[in-house]
């Protein structure tokens, strides 16, 4: 023994004070218990401490104490490690005791004892302490926590399982342990798994299984890794592939264990075959295809498809020995290799390739620069046969030359036209114009910019601004008939005052309709704007002249009434006293009074005929037209009659055609017979065989109406004067008559849009010839 | 039997005295009354209808010229006719107009008959006779009623 060690001893047994040091300073408490009545135990003041209470002011009896903060179950473990330890099983009693502190947390604390004093080989004491391994035992506790966590992400982020399998000798199989994981591999749970392995047995797609079989005799012949991928089908037609691994445990004579990893490869053999089949169609492409590709360096061909020997007449081996440049036409040379110097740089030329047969076909050569990829190490180019697209191509070129000159001459013809149109309209007047409704923009024409009077450069205004231009109630009518060109197709027409930005105003008629497309949609109003200005402003004049008419006929009209009244009303006594004078005082007079008194009546009567006829012709100019069909020839007839009551006729021959039908104002057209018809009578009564005819020819679709007589007749170098009012040819001592009577029948002639034409010569008799349109 | 009067509306002072004449010459007893306008006319004819014992004597007929002063022979011919008392004298329009208008207006409003005097005075004596003859012989005038 060494001698400090020695002295330690010494100073322990004989000084109180080292002992109280150890006692308080190397545990966390020391108890000394009889071991016959354990209730009969010493604690020291660090044990309370590290419980929280003080050894001098226990709440109650120190065992009992006890008792109270120590875990149940740990109690009862105590009394059977205790029985252990006396039954000589364990060296020492030694537990991890769980108490209760004062403030309520829970403590682990080590304890060990062992028995110090025997009496007659009996043990009667024992020693023990006190270590508090609480925070040791929450941090391992802690530790192995995170760790579980961790393994259970592991689980879960993996995109498969991981699994513990075990193949026993003789046969017999179980799952360990299987992550939930597999449930998206096998659509079976870890649960139903790891109760039925065949459940995933099942899902395995028949093809493998013998080759999973062979995989696991394999890795567990040499203790090898196991290695497999296989497919599993699902219920629902789908099927995943897998690809496992795991580490082998062999124990021989008992059998053998794997922890694998499982993982879904189904996007990678998805992929794999589809890059397989991209492969096989790409070469096919390659091959069967008209391009040719090849892979080259300026040096040397490295590749060529084998397409080579239809386009050029060489198999690929002949291909490959002949120098680039000798394969090319002399004036494509140099080759333009410096163009594609650099990885990616592209190029496409045209240039004339030798063929085998000695002629140059057109190539069109693509090229990309992929030095870059070592698979490649070289040029990329596809070559394509252009030479028949070459000879299309200067067809086309020829054929464009020829219709750029068409083009040219029409344009020139086009643009001629354009120009006369232009004339035209600025000459009419007439602007056009036009109203893409799609975009909402106006066209106008360059004499409508005139007519508007904004200069041709100007934009034309939207449609909504037009009402500058035409004030707001007419072109609210303007756009009614604009929605309705729209909607109904109807084409419009309107007159619309024009106010121009420069202050001057103006009239035109705007003209408008709708374009449609195929599917019957207005897409555009085309139309027209007729400056009318002029027209407009003689309409105004008319209607001023009309007004004017209109004054003098009434005045006509009351001067005819005055007429008709003040001037015969003294005629009547004129007459009536001359009568009267006659007839009383007649036996008065001689015969030369006689004679002068008949001589006023006729006078007041001849007066009265040309009133009559004044009125007449004034009736005929105030009449109001109205045209229908009748019978002339009842109306010439009528008035024959009525002439045969009034005064003897006997000797005249009438000779009136039937049935003639004529289209006119039947009032106005009596006015005229009678008046042809009385002048006839009266200008053949010196005749001894008067004849008066009518009849009617047709020529050239007019109508001819002709009034005949066989009287005086009349000389026509002095007609020019016929129609005109109280114009008389005769003596009026030889006829009847006021002269009146044609001007009146000229009027109804005109009123009839007709002509008229007189024939006659003295004695011969007249020819009266009204011309009327059938129209 | 009274012979009662006929009135002749007429300003033209020839006229009247050949109207007279044309009667005279026709044999018309009955007495010719004239008026030179409507208005003296109008209160001459309103006498009768204020005076009961001389309702029975109320003008039988009534010659109307139409180109009057003052109030026209229609303004006249209306007042007449819309009378629920005057419409039953007979009233012939006696004038010079040969208007359509005056004619249409004149049977409008209501008048017996139309006659355009004619220029020659024989032909008005005609015309009076035949007048005389067909109103006071062939027609039947209407009963003056009693105001009791």
């Amino acid at each position: 023994m060494q001698y400090l060690e020695q002295e330690l001893y010494d100073l322990v047994r004989n000084d109180d004070g080292v002992f109280d040091f150890i006692q308080n300073s190397v545990s966390d408490g020391m108890w000394y218990l009889n071991v016959h009545d354990p209730t009969h135990v010493w604690m020291n003041h660090r044990f309370w401490e590290v419980f929280g209470y003080n050894k001098d002011s226990l709440p109650k009896d120190s065992f009992e104490l006890i008792i109270d903060i120590i875990n149940k179950d740990d109690y009862e473990v105590s009394q059977k490690l205790w029985e252990d330890y006396f039954s000589g099983l364990t060296p020492m009693y030694d537990q991890i005791v769980r108490y209760t502190h004062a403030d309520g947390h829970l403590m682990y604390i080590h304890c060990r004892g062992r028995v110090v004093n025997y009496i007659n080989g009996q043990p009667t004491r024992m020693l023990g302490i006190h270590i508090d391994v609480t925070e040791e035992v929450l941090s391992k506790q802690k530790e192995l926590k995170s760790k579980d966590d961790m393994l259970d992400g592991v689980y879960r982020s993996i995109p498969g399982a991981v699994m513990r399998y075990t193949r026993y000798t003789d046969g017999r199989e179980q799952l360990n342990f299987v992550s939930d994981g597999i449930y998206n591999l096998y659509k079976v749970s870890a649960k139903d798994a790891a109760q039925n392995l065949q459940l995933l047995w099942e899902k395995i797609d028949p093809e493998y299984i013998p080759g999973f079989i062979e995989s696991m005799n394999e890795s567990e012949k040499n203790c090898s890794p196991w290695y497999y991928k296989w497919k599993v089908n699902h219920d629902d037609n789908k099927s995943v592939w897998l690809q496992g691994r795991g580490e082998v445990v062999r124990v021989d004579g008992l059998g053998t264990q794997w922890t694998s990893v499982l993982i879904d490869v189904t996007d990678q053999v998805n992929a794999e075959k589809r890059l397989n089949e991209e492969q096989i169609r790409f070469r096919a492409l390659i091959q069967n295809g008209n391009d040719v590709y090849i892979v080259t360096t300026p040096e040397k061909v490295k590749y060529v498809s084998p397409n080579i020997e239809r386009m050029l007449g060489y198999n690929i081996e002949e291909f490959l020995k002949i120098p680039i440049e000798e394969l090319v036409h002399p004036n494509e040379l140099p080759l333009r290799w410096d163009e594609m110097r650099n990885d990616g740089d592209v190029l496409t030329i045209d240039y004339r390739a030798l063929h085998k047969d000695g002629s140059y076909r057109w190539i069109q050569a693509s090229g990309i620069n992929q030095s870059h990829i070592p698979e490649i190490g070289g040029m990329v180019f596809s070559l394509r046969d252009i030479t028949e697209l070459k000879r299309k191509e200067e067809e086309v070129l020829t054929l464009n030359q020829e219709l750029d000159e068409k083009v040219k001459v029409r344009t020139a013809e086009l643009m001629r036209s354009e120009f006369l149109l232009r004339e035209a309209q600025k000459l009419a007047k007439l602007g056009s114009w036009e109203f893409d409704l799609v975009n909402n923009t106006i066209k106008w024409s360059p004499e409508l910019h005139v007519i508007m009077g904004v200069s041709v450069g100007e934009i034309p205004p939207q449609f909504d601004d037009h009402i500058k231009f035409f004030g707001q109630y007419h072109f609210d009518l303007l756009s009614a008939k604009v929605n309705l060109a729209i909607t109904d197709g109807v084409p419009y027409e309107i007159d619309l005052p024009l106010y121009r930005p420069d202050g001057t105003t103006g009239w035109i008629v705007s003209k408008g309709m709708a374009v449609r497309d195929a599917s019957g949609r207005a897409v555009s109003l085309v139309g027209t704007a007729l400056d009318i200005t002029e027209r407009k402003k003689w309409e105004e004049d008319l209607r001023f002249n009309k007004e004017q008419l209109q004054n003098t006929n009434e005045e006509l009209e009351a001067f005819a009434y005055s007429v008709s009244h003040d001037l015969r009303a003294p005629l009547r006594g004129i007459n009536g006293w001359s009568v009267a004078l006659k007839e009383d005082y007649g036996n008065k007079l001689d015969e030369v009074a006689h004679d002068y008194i008949n001589r006023v009546i006729n006078e007041a009567q001849h007066m009265n005929e040309v009133i009559e006829g004044l009125l007449t012709l004034s009736r005929v100019t105030r009449h109001q037209f109205k045209s229908e069909i009748f019978s002339l020839s009842d109306v010439v007839k009528g008035m024959i009659q009525r002439y045969q009551l009034l005064t003897d006729c006997s000797q005249y021959t009438f000779e009136v055609e039937e049935g003639v039908m004529v289209r006119g104002d039947k009032t106005l057209m009596k006015v005229a017979v009678e008046n042809i018809i009385s002048n006839a009578i009266k200008f053949s009564i010196k005749v001894t065989k008067p004849v008066i005819k009518f009849y009617s020819l047709n020529v050239g679709g007019e109508t001819i109406l002709n009034f005949q007589d066989n009287g005086a007749g009349f000389d026509l170098e002095k007609a020019k004067t016929l129609f005109t009012p109280f114009q008389r040819f005769h003596r009026k001592s030889e006829f009847n008559g006021t002269g009146i009577g044609l001007a009146t029948v000229k009027r109804v002639v005109n009123a009839h849009k007709g002509h008229i034409h007189v024939e006659s010569a003295i004695n011969k008799g007249t020819l009266i010839s009204i011309t009327f349109s059938n129209h | 039997m009274y012979t009662r009067e006929i009135i002749l509306i007429e300003d033209n002072a020839s006229d009247v005295e050949l109207t007279r004449r044309a009667f005279k010459k026709a044999n018309i007893a009955n007495p010719l009354r004239n008026f030179d306008n409507g208005e003296s006319a109008l209160e001459y004819l309103k006498g009768f209808l204020n005076d009961d014992k001389r309702v029975n004597e109320i003008p039988l007929l009534i010659l109307l010229d139409i180109n009057l002063p003052l109030m026209n022979g229609l303004e006249i011919l209306k007042i007449i006719k819309t009378s629920p008392f005057l419409r039953r004298i007979l009233v012939v329009m006696l004038t010079t107009s040969s208007e359509h208008r005056d004619l249409e207006a004149a049977y409008e409003l209501g008048a017996n008959s139309y006659i355009i005097k004619p220029v020659d005075f024989e032909k008005f004596s005609e015309l009076v006779a035949q007048i005389g003859m067909y109103w006071m012989v062939i027609n039947e005038p209407p009963k003056i009623i009693s105001a009791e």
